[in-house]
């Protein structure tokens, strides 16, 4: 896991475009390539301002979404997007990428009821489609053509940011993000997942499909309390932490999505680029869909579109420039606070401390 | 080459896999398991499991009939039948008989020390007993052997110290054990008595007195009986058809605790669920902590001392167990004797 860095700011989407607007700077590129000693295989001055370029545009391309409408938005973070991961990605490996298109196409159904989140994704182009090529840099090991197609609603159900909305409109029955209530108590920390369902085996098996589950943790153990159902977690000694922390800062455990024999679970970054990909084709090329859903949408569902757009905004620039510094940026408005090592005791562990000297004691006496 | 530890294991798996114990086994499950859903109170389960709770196997359960270890004020005798009787003294005859053979030569050369280094002999006796079966005691003689073959065995034997002795009432012996019980292995493990500690200085640094060497052989008097108590409590488990618990990486939460003193090596771990044994205490049980990840590897055998189980619809059950660890001679203060 990434050593976590707090940034103190009061306007969070200001300071992260700030810090990644530096790399526009060609010496501020240099600089970099130095520290990082990333040795310079193509030509520099184009690669400079591939990166420049790349990131003044998507910093545009995002400020211009602030103020747009449904109608166009989608189709500005998405480029925005395109640009910062292109750039982020050039900067990181100091090469140039090449990129023949999306490698992607949208797999859209017209019916009566448009759903937008049963629309499809078909992943083509290993070699040279964006997404593929972006992947296979930043996140070796996943490969996507040639698998299933994924759905819009799929995708939308991994992100821990708009989870709650995501299943209010599509409903429990599949979820991917699995939020991991935590309490301090006396021996450590006390995680718990809720679940809508009742059916015990059911929940192990969906905890069974989150990759590397059985490693970190033991056998959950299943709680009904009232009206609800729960599993109570505990991690295995000195097993890794498997969980990503969203935005907000409550942890999750993200369940897998199983393409043919392969048991997948895409970075953050990757669900909203593909989703956002999803959505621009719509309000781009297919308007007689697009177009009636946000006219005259009655399930909801354009809340959930709206809010996976704001917090595409202000997480993807996040997220990449964390990628880039290799550390988890956190930008807070919380002042700064000296770290404290002292030791608060726990009625317990006092009581604990009084035996084992009345002991010694006695031992003595 | 073997070791006394391997070699009791091997009985263990024999004695396991013998259907000559079955209707022992199913003799103690009756006694002690709850058949009907009647809540109406059962003298003679709380009687047997009053003797489980001893610690001391078949004997414990024969003790407690045999003086009516109850709290009910009802007068009515509480007896085994003559089945029940039968099979819980071979079980007692067979642990017993493996005991005599392992202390044969010490009981030749000192009686009272030979008596009181039975892991049974600081409890009452018990009158009514069966004295003979038809038990092949050969199952033993490779586990009796290594037995013979321990240091501290050895160096009992050779040190003369069973002859100081002789001369010594009995009565007195069976207090030096004791009074060597309560101090060092009835204590919490994390203290050290202040005269064993500075004992141990003494001869870390090289200049043990003859009072400091007097008191390490009695100190390793008390690690055989020790040896030999443990091994008994696994002879008892196998017979009962117990698996050895195993604590390893698919129930382990936290090690709490490793450390060490003068007498014990002792780890405090933290375990996901409940832990019992059927028709056994887990206290002073042998149990195996075996870890093993990337780069932590720890294979311990050690003597369950203290048990805390918490229940709570919060954190999940979770089991506190801390444990001294024996080492190959299956003994708990070799850190002190060694």
């Amino acid at each position: 896991m990434n050593k976590e860095v707090i940034v103190y700011t009061e306007n969070p989407e200001i300071e992260m475009w700030q810090r990644l607007f530096q790399f526009t700077y060609k010496s501020q590129i240099l600089k970099f390539f130095d520290e990082k000693k990333i040795i310079i295989s193509d030509n520099k001055d184009d690669i400079c301002e591939t990166i420049s370029n790349s990131l003044s545009q998507a910093k545009e391309y995002f400020e211009l979404s602030e103020n747009a409408s449904l109608n166009v938005a989608p189709l500005l973070i998405y480029y925005g997007t395109i640009n910062l991961v292109l750039g982020v990605t050039t900067l990181k490996y100091g090469e140039k990428l090449i990129v023949n298109d999306h490698g992607m196409k949208p797999v859209i159904s017209k019916t009566e009821n448009i759903i937008i989140g049963n629309q499809k994704i078909h992943f083509v182009n290993p070699e040279t489609g964006g997404i593929n090529v972006f992947l296979k840099k930043l996140e070796a090991g996943i490969t996507l053509p040639g698998l299933d197609d994924w759905t819009l609603k799929e995708l939308l159900l991994s992100i821990p940011e708009i989870n709650q909305e995501a299943v209010n409109c599509y409903g429990h029955e599949t979820n991917y993000c699995y939020a991991l209530n935590q309490t301090v108590v006396e021996n450590g920390i006390a995680t718990k997942i809720f679940f809508e369902n009742r059916d015990q085996e059911r929940i192990i098996r969906s905890l069974r499909t989150i990759p590397n589950f059985d490693k970190s943790y033991l056998y959950p153990q299943i709680i009904e309390k009232d009206d609800t159902t729960y599993a109570i977690l505990n991690r295995k000694y000195l097993s890794d932490d498997i969980s990503i922390t969203a935005s907000y800062g409550q942890k999750f455990l993200i369940g897998g999505h199983l393409k043919g024999s392969n048991n997948i679970v895409l970075p953050q970054w990757a669900n909203m680029y593909i989703v956002l990909f999803g959505l621009s084709s719509l309000c781009r090329y297919f308007p007689d869909v697009w177009n009636p859903f946000i006219k005259s949408d009655s399930s909801g569902e354009k809340l959930l579109i709206e809010k996976f757009l704001n917090v595409s905004r202000r997480i993807l620039p996040n997220i990449m420039l964390s990628i880039l510094l290799d550390k988890t940026i956190v930008f807070e408005n919380k002042r700064y606070q000296m770290a404290n090592t002292t030791k608060t005791l726990t009625e317990h562990e006092i009581k604990e401390l009084i035996q084992m000297e009345l002991s010694k004691k006695k031992g003595v006496d | 080459m073997s070791d006394f530890r391997t070699e009791v294991f091997g009985v263990c798996n024999c004695i396991k896999k013998d259907a000559s114990f079955d209707e022992l086994r199913r003799t103690i499950h009756s006694l002690v398991v709850s058949n009907n859903d009647s809540i109406k109170f059962d003298n003679k389960k709380e009687i047997a499991s009053n003797g489980i709770r001893l610690c001391c196997g078949f004997y414990g359960i024969l003790l407690a009939f045999e003086n009516r270890l109850t709290i009910s004020q009802n007068a009515e005798p509480i007896k085994l039948t003559e089945k029940e009787f039968y099979h819980l003294s071979f079980g007692n005859y067979v642990i017993n008989l493996f005991v005599d053979l392992c202390l044969e030569d010490v009981t030749k050369y000192n009686k009272t020390i030979g008596k009181v280094l039975r892991p049974y002999s600081f409890y009452k006796q018990i009158n009514n007993v069966i004295k003979e079966f038809d038990f092949d005691g050969n199952i033993f003689s490779s586990a009796v052997s290594e037995f013979k073959r321990t240091k501290i065995y050895n160096s009992i034997i050779n040190s003369g110290v069973l002859n100081a002795l002789s001369s010594i009432p009995e009565k007195e012996v069976f207090s030096l054990l004791q009074v060597l019980e309560r101090d060092i292995i009835n204590i919490p493990m994390e203290n050290v008595p202040q005269e064993v500690f500075e004992m141990a200085m003494k001869r870390r640094l090289g200049k043990p007195d003859k009072q400091t060497e007097l008191s390490f052989l009695t100190f390793k008097l008390l690690a055989l009986r020790e040896m030999l108590k443990n091994a008994c409590r696994l002879l008892y488990a196998a017979i009962l058809g117990n698996d050895l618990p195993v604590f390893d990486n698919n129930c382990l939460i936290d090690i709490k605790n490793n450390s060490h003193n003068f007498i014990y090596r002792f780890k405090t771990i933290i375990v996901q669920g409940l832990c019992f044994l059927m028709c056994d205490e887990l206290i002073g049980n042998v149990m195996l902590f075996d870890l093993e990840l990337d780069n932590v590897k720890e294979h311990d055998f050690g003597i369950m001392r203290s048990i805390t189980t918490n229940f709570s619809q919060e954190e999940g059950n979770k089991t506190t167990i801390s444990f001294c660890t024996v080492d190959k001679e299956l003994n708990p203060i070799y850190t002190l004797t060694d």
